[in-house]
């Protein structure tokens, strides 16, 4: 079973989207902050992450360089309220999967995990 | 004779009196009372001379001492006149030196060095051979006291200048007349003029006196004519008389009632001047009562800020202390183009006045024209034709006014004060006319800095607004992303229950319930619509509100200008306005820019037109014309050029000076705009993208706005 990490600091988002995967057979992680997510990592191994880059505490940037340091190759997509160039910029520097823009539909977020997750799954069966 | 010497024993003792009470200076009241004395002394002694026959030589050698008491003083209290502080060494040396002279007067004189004898029949004197020694030294000391004033009129400045050349001539004219009658004539034996010499001496006490005692700056050279011209004539009458009385009657008891006759037509003259002022006062008391409420009241005015309470107290302050029956002020509307009634205060209420001056009234050309008040009365006498006269006579009229005031500032007319005629129906004297010319003056100020004022406060809540909307936009950062937030959120929840219904709704046999879900479906789904829309919404508000880089990178024109027409939306229904884009938009060339700043400016813009546009439409109230702004964009020699034309009010040629200054603004929707929206355009185009604005209008007809950026290469 895949395994999700979701990382966001809004309680309904965790909630609605642990709802909406597990439905789908994803085993799905909950952090609501940088740290807790750093905690979890350091632990166990997770398939895919998503990251909400707006924070309180650890920054989305930082929280991904802390995150990349325990699972080097483990897929991150950020979602971000804003196109900001810069963070965009430093975000693809660390390696970032891929990046989506709030306020994001359920459905595209499915589609873009379980493409991801294919991917991955591809991947590691080569 | 013994009637006489008590008439001037009395004006004696006044003059010390006024001397006491007036004189405040200590050595100007010693050197004054000493000469008061000597004089007082001098006459005594000189009376006894004539009338009693009995040591008639003592009483010449006192009066000759005496005299010289008299000049000795004089010259003492020029010594120091300039100079009011205290001078110790002058006076200590003029302590010391002082009992010589008089020492040595007193001997020359008691020995017949001086005056050997006195023959009675005829009444003539001796002198000695001391007698020219004696009178060089009187004439040394003359000297001094000259040379002394000469040098301190060089010196002087001013007032105390005016006053020394006074000192200077009186001293002259009179010490050359007392010289005459009292050392020159006796010794070729004229001695009917001894008796002159204390009467000089009085009155050049006299004007010492008035010197010493009269603080008030008056022109002294004036009051001099004017006293020389008075003698003069006096004299000459005078003297004439006295001269044919004397050839006709010789010396006789007529001498006395003709002096007394001669100083009292002098002190008449005097008495004359102050009751005329008196009864002037008392006349014109109530005139000046009023016209320094008036004065009063214009220093008032500059603190009155505002201009409806200004114009009010003017009328108030003018129809109460000068007892008019009213007073009106028109004042210059911009807007109505014509004189409106500003304020008025009228006692008769049942009367009304016109409630403004149409612009091409006769009244208005006039004071246009010339710049001057108006008097009622006098228009006949003013150089016009006569159906001029007529017709401004006729308007006049209707305001039932006396006095027709400009109020001019810079040269233009603003307003008009019209006064309408005593309630007493007394005329308006000279003074009067001088006093509201002067209070008008006053009143074009205040009614400047009351407008100044105003204009200074609009500024400041334009100031204010626009300092709000910035913080609103710095906080627009924070807020949007709360508001994203919640959209994210929603967002998901709704996706989570499609989610829930969609994996059940073909389950179960229940139909009801079926149809619920499916109804559920709908509504969810219009949920997630919105939910995108809100998004994108707030998108656009952060993508504007966001500190944006102020770098520059090759910007796709175009892409700016549909974001740009993406927000206006907000403001600017589709419906209200139609945004042509006329030009090929797969041809566009990219200009070297900052994204969002050229938003900015794209926006404003389109706002701008949008203004002018329904500002066109309201004012000229044209049937089916729809608000049209067609945007043109081009590549032509190395730069982008971006033209928006619409079809608006444009711009008044008055106007176009300051239109791209800041807080400058004619913007017609409610929500007045700061003012800062051309001035913005300008600098960013300008400053920030070395580019160029252009502006070409046409007023009722519409405008463009050119906008030329570089070419990003």
């Amino acid at each position: 079973m895949a395994k999700l990490l979701v990382i966001d600091d809004e309680e309904d988002v965790r909630a609605f989207v642990k709802n909406f995967f597990t439905k789908r057979g994803l085993e799905i992680l909950l952090a609501s902050s940088g740290d807790e997510a750093i905690k979890i990592i350091s632990n166990q191994n997770v398939d895919l992450i998503l990251l909400d880059m707006r924070m309180d505490g650890l920054t989305g940037l930082e929280t991904m360089t802390q995150l990349r340091h325990y699972q080097p190759m483990v897929k991150i997509v950020i979602v971000s309220a804003v196109i900001d160039e810069e963070v965009s910029e430093q975000a693809r520097a660390l390696g970032v999967t891929g990046i989506c823009h709030k306020p994001l539909m359920l459905e595209e977020l499915e589609r873009i995990v379980m493409m991801e997750l294919d991917r991955a799954h591809v991947g590691n069966q080569n | 004779m013994s009637l006489a010497l008590f008439i001037v024993a009395i004006i004696f003792f006044l003059f010390s009196l006024v001397i006491l009470e007036r004189v405040r200076n200590h050595y100007y009241r010693h050197f004054l009372l000493l000469a008061i004395f000597s004089l007082f002394a001098w006459s005594f002694a000189l009376a006894i001379f004539y009338f009693f026959n009995q040591d008639v030589l003592l009483w010449l050698r006192c009066s000759y001492v005496l005299a010289s008491c008299v000049i000795l003083s004089l010259v003492l209290f020029v010594l120091v006149y300039p100079q009011h502080k205290d001078q110790p060494q002058l006076t200590r040396w003029v302590l010391c030196i002082t009992p010589f002279f008089l020492g040595a007067w007193i001997y020359s004189i008691a020995t017949p060095w001086v005056i050997e004898s006195v023959r009675l029949n005829p009444l003539a004197i001796d002198f000695g051979i001391g007698y020219g020694l004696w009178l060089i030294n009187v004439l040394i000391l003359i000297s001094f006291l000259l040379f002394r004033l000469i040098s301190t009129f060089k010196s002087a400045r001013g007032l105390l200048r005016e006053k020394v050349l006074y000192l200077l001539a009186s001293s002259l004219f009179f010490i050359f007349f007392i010289s005459v009658t009292n050392f020159i004539l006796p010794y070729i034996h004229f001695l009917e003029l001894l008796w002159l010499g204390p009467i000089l001496a009085i009155l050049w006490v006299l004007s010492v006196l008035y010197l010493v005692t009269n603080h008030v700056v008056i022109d002294l050279r004036l009051m001099l004519i004017r006293v020389s011209i008075f003698l003069f004539v006096y004299s000459i009458l005078f003297l004439a008389t006295f001269y044919l009385a004397y050839q006709l009657m010789g010396w006789g008891v007529w001498v006395w009632p003709m002096m007394a006759l001669a100083i009292l037509s002098f002190l008449g003259h005097v008495v004359y001047a102050y009751l005329q002022n008196r009864a002037e006062d008392g006349l014109l008391n109530e005139q000046r009562r009023y016209q320094n409420t008036l004065r009063n009241a214009s220093s008032g005015m500059g603190r009155v800020k505002d201009l409806k309470k200004l114009l009010a107290m003017i009328c108030y302050v003018l129809t109460k202390t000068v007892k008019l029956t009213h007073t009106l002020i028109y004042m210059y509307d911009a807007s109505e183009k014509k004189f409106v009634l500003g304020a008025s205060k009228v006692n008769d209420s049942g009367r009304v006045y016109p409630y403004y001056i149409a612009d091409h009234d006769i009244l208005l050309d006039y004071m246009q024209r010339t710049r001057q008040p108006i008097i009622a009365d006098r228009i006949k006498d003013l150089p016009l034709s006569d159906e001029e006269v007529q017709s401004l006579s006729e308007a006049v009229l209707l305001f039932d006014g006396q006095l027709f005031y400009p109020i001019i500032i810079e040269r233009d007319l603003i307003g008009i004060i019209v006064m309408g005629g005593k309630e007493n129906k007394h005329l308006f004297s000279e003074d009067d006319l001088v006093v509201f010319s002067i209070l008008c003056n006053q009143v074009a100020l205040a009614i400047e800095n009351a407008q100044f004022y105003e204009e200074m406060k609009i500024k400041q809540q334009q100031l204010f607004q626009a300092e709000k909307m910035a913080t609103i936009g710095t906080m627009a950062d924070g807020l949007s992303h709360q508001i994203n937030n919640r959209f994210h959120a929603m967002g998901f929840i709704a996706g989570d229950a499609l989610d829930t219904i969609v994996s059940n709704k073909d389950s179960g046999d229940n139909e009801k319930l079926k149809q619920a879900l499916k109804d559920l479906e709908v509504s969810l789904n219009r949920i997630q619509d919105n939910v995108i829309q809100g998004g994108e919404i707030v998108q656009g508000l952060l993508r504007y509100t966001r500190k944006g880089d102020s770098g520059h990178a090759p910007v796709d024109v175009d892409a700016v200008l549909r974001s740009a027409m993406e927000m206006i939306q907000f403001k600017i229904k589709p419906s209200q306005m139609l945004i042509e884009r006329c030009y090929d938009s797969k041809v566009i060339p990219r200009a070297m820019a900052n994204y969002t700043q050229l938003q900015e400016v794209f926006m404003n813009i389109i706002d701008n037109a949008f203004d002018a546009m329904l500002q066109k439409k309201t004012e000229m109230n044209v049937t089916g014309y729809m608000p049209t702004l067609k945007i043109y964009i081009e590549e032509k020699d190395q730069r982008v050029r971006i033209i928006f034309e619409d079809t608006g009010m444009g711009v008044k040629d008055e106007d176009l000076a300051k239109l791209f200054t800041p807080f400058f603004t004619t913007k017609f929707s409610t929500k007045k705009g700061t003012g800062l929206g051309l001035y913005v355009i300008k600098k960013i185009i300008e400053e920030n993208h070395q580019g160029h604005v252009e502006f070409i209008t046409q007023y009722g007809q519409g405008s463009q706005l050119k906008l030329s950026l570089p070419l990003a290469t």
